[in-house]
């Protein structure tokens, strides 16, 4: 169990689509030292912008479900490729890296930290 | 294009003419031959045959491709590597695009006399080296942009011809009226890339139905992966079974179709009922599957008639139609038709 004045810091990163369509999953659930900064990277995200100007789905390009919990506060958000850039693409990078790190080597591909794998 | 309809050989006669009756035409085809024309040029083949004491010369349009090279950047296009006249070059990635590209085009060109993508010879341009361990391959509207996988899992994408096709199908679709990229429609749209992917390669290696593989992207995972392909359009959901990648999640039937958010609504998931409805009509016509059910298929998807919401059973009614205009209510390519929508549980048995 996690202290309870601690909050739970636990971000889960789902792809979907490309042209193989395979899904792919990756989770952080960073220990207390870390938690400040990775509160700061879930908190840059802009997960209530209205995605009125997102475009339309384009053939074969992956789609990100990016989830965050911050203590009681659940927050998602699903962000096509063309649009994973800035705060994204840091906190999608970071979630690979930190699941990388924690067993050795990435256990969906096998590879390192790329945002775009 | 800024060559008008009257060549200009025609032209020159016309406005070399003294008939007095003439003249009016005469002083026209002056005027249009001295107006400014942009020079376009487009490519073809020109292929020269004796006929008895006849010299017949006919043409064909070719497809005019430039490749770049975004090394492993995302900015497109990227430098400029090999164009249509060019030698191979070193880098066989490259090749590999140039080739893919021109062998898709002249499926479509030999299959069903469409020039190019738009079928107005739209130019082929494609990047690649895309990004950094970039597992995917798309056409962005305006070109195909391939990476170079990660060399775990994708050992890259070029070297697929049933990768190429699929995403140049995804341009012939979006020129005839596209279908949204979402739930049934969108997966209509991944099912057409795939079955015109497939129909390209079997055309490519002169194969009939029952000979084909109707896998899409044999060849492309890495050794360390189990699997043969990506997709199966004759066995949905056999594809790939690893304990890293899951197993193919593809249903064949509607019994299985999933319902889910991800994937805009598991478009490249339930494309695996019509992909298999198609693979179930082509082998029942049997022969070449582009010239019969890819005809149908071919000529459903360009009518232009499709609502971009289209559902399965819109879609399979439309495949009916053309193939009951095409060859005949009481055909086999009918009942072929008919029965391999009702196999996958699209149509109900009765249903036209």
């Amino acid at each position: 169990m996690e202290p309870t004045d601690q909050p739970v810091v636990s971000v889960t990163v789902v792809r979907t689509g490309g042209f193989a369509g395979l899904r792919r999953e990756w989770n952080a659930q960073p220990p207390e030292p870390q938690r400040e900064r990775w509160v700061m990277l879930i908190r840059q995200c802009p997960w209530d912008e209205p995605d009125a100007a997102a475009p339309a789905p384009a053939p074969d390009r992956f789609t990100w479900h990016i989830q965050a919990q911050l203590g009681a506060d659940d927050r998602s958000a699903d962000v096509p490729e063309t649009q994973l850039h800035g705060p994204w693409r840091d906190l999608v990078a970071e979630v690979q890296s930190f699941e990388q790190e924690r067993t050795g080597h990435d256990p969906e591909s096998g590879t390192g930290s790329h945002p775009d794998r | 294009m800024s060559y008008g309809i009257v060549p200009p050989f025609l032209l020159n006669r016309i406005a070399a003419t003294d008939k007095p009756h003439l003249a009016r035409a005469a002083q026209a085809a002056q005027r249009t031959l001295m107006a400014p024309r942009d020079y376009s040029p487009r490519h073809a083949t020109l292929k020269l045959s004796v006929e008895g004491d006849t010299l017949v010369a006919e043409t064909a349009p070719s497809p005019d491709r430039t490749i770049a090279d975004a090394h492993n950047t995302e900015t497109l296009p990227g430098d400029t590597v090999r164009t249509e006249n060019q030698e191979p070059v070193a880098d066989e990635t490259v090749n590999q695009a140039f080739d893919g590209l021109g062998e898709t085009f002249d499926f479509y060109w030999s299959a069903y006399q469409r020039d190019s993508i738009d079928g107005h010879g739209l130019p082929l341009d494609a990047t690649v080296h895309y990004s950094q361990d970039y597992d995917n391959a798309f056409w962005n509207g305006q070109r195909m942009v391939f990476g170079d996988g990660d060399g775990d899992v994708f050992t890259g994408f070029t070297g697929s011809l049933t990768v190429i096709a699929h995403e140049l199908t995804h341009g012939v679709t979006e020129a005839s009226g596209g279908l949204d990229y979402q739930g049934q429609s969108g997966a209509l749209n991944e099912s057409i890339s795939d079955v015109f992917g497939v129909l390209t390669e079997q055309y490519h290696l002169g194969q009939t139905a029952d000979q084909a593989s109707w896998l899409v992207g044999a060849g492309i995972f890495s050794d360390q992966v189990t699997g043969v392909a990506l997709r199966s359009l004759k066995a949905p959901g056999t594809a790939y079974d690893d304990d890293v990648l899951g197993k193919d999640p593809q249903p064949a039937t509607m019994a299985g179709y999933v319902q889910t958010t991800e994937d805009n609504g598991g478009v490249h998931i339930n494309s695996g009922i019509p992909n298999h409805a198609f693979y179930l009509a082509a082998t029942a016509i049997g022969g070449k599957a582009w010239e019969t059910a890819g005809l149908i298929w071919y000529k459903t998807v360009t009518a232009g008639t499709l609502p971009q919401d289209a559902s399965f059973a819109t879609f399979a009614d439309a495949t009916l139609q053309v193939a009951q205009t095409e060859y005949g209510e009481q055909s086999k390519e009918v009942d072929a038709v008919r029965t391999a929508w009702t196999g996958v549980g699209v149509l109900s048995d009765g249903t036209d």
